[in-house]
């Protein structure tokens, strides 16, 4: 549950302008040359404690999934894998493809939607905005 | 057929814990939202003081969305932005813009929750709400 400032009206006195980006759409995935991986340029380490369930699933997945070269070393229940640079990290990096992102009106705000969302050109978007944004500037100053 | 601008993004900052570097995090923040008060529908009773409906009009809350990253240059993220949301209590001016436009907001952040859905993906939810009663408008 998110620490929100309870709004000062009901529900249905809101309108919400919101902008998306969805990462399957607005962005792609990119191996670690992308983007200056510090861990593909100098390699890294990953520790994992094989004494409980999801340490032993994560070294079981290194050793026989990952398909990356290792070096290995036991001190304990922790296995210490150290990974020689030049290789893909277990990191997901992505880059944004510089799309217009998509912009909805709807009516509501984060408690509810009380009107569904309604999709517009950016550019009539930013417009409705500023049109909305005005009117309630001129009506605060009016008191 | 309408014609596509084709615009990304311009803009999108938020300043970090010291209330005057503002720090640009367009690419860590996926979707984001204004809710802000409908003109049209008084929800306080003519009987009321107008002051009542001032609150409401002046009433705007924010909420961003975006993937983690832990980058090198924490100051460059938007975690090394949000992560003194809970510590501080700052008003940390917002600037969005797009197509030539602008619109300038004092927020305070109420949170910054981190979450890891089932298939992986690590994201995070900050919470916002203007935080000097002045209606922002676009410039």
């Amino acid at each position: 549950m998110l620490n929100h400032m309870p709004p000062v009206g009901p529900v249905q006195a809101y309108k919400t302008y919101a902008v998306h980006s969805p990462l399957q759409s607005h962005f792609k995935e990119v191996p670690c040359q992308s983007v200056d991986c510090d861990a593909y340029a100098h390699g890294w380490i990953t520790m994992v404690d094989v004494a409980t369930e999801l340490g032993r699933q994560q070294a079981g997945y290194i050793r026989n999934h990952s398909g990356r070269s290792f070096v290995v070393s036991e001190l304990g229940t922790m296995v210490t894998f150290t990974f020689p640079a030049g290789q893909q990290c277990f990191q997901t990096h992505r880059v944004a493809l510089e799309r217009e992102p998509i912009c909805s009106v709807r009516g509501g705000d984060w408690r509810a939607v009380t009107t569904p969302p309604r999709q517009m050109r950016t550019d009539d978007w930013v417009d409705d905005f500023a049109n909305h944004q005005d009117r309630l500037k001129t009506r605060v100053e009016r008191g | 057929m309408a014609k596509q601008t084709g615009l990304a993004w311009t803009t999108l900052t938020v300043e970090d814990a010291d209330g005057s570097t503002a720090r640009d995090i367009r690419n860590d923040v996926t979707d984001f939202e204004f809710a802000t008060p409908r003109e049209t529908q008084d929800v306080t009773g003519i009987d009321k003081s107008a002051m009542e409906r001032l609150l409401l009009l002046a009433d705007f809350s924010i909420k961003m969305h975006g993937v983690c990253n832990f980058g090198a240059v924490p100051s460059a993220t938007a975690h090394g932005v949000f992560a003194t949301v809970p510590s501080t209590s700052v008003q940390r001016t917002t600037v969005i813009g797009i197509g030539g436009k602008s619109l300038t907001n004092q927020v305070l952040y109420t949170d910054y929750a981190i979450k890891r859905d089932k298939n992986g993906e690590l994201t995070y939810d900050v919470p916002g709400v203007l935080a000097d009663g002045t209606v922002p408008t676009w410039a």
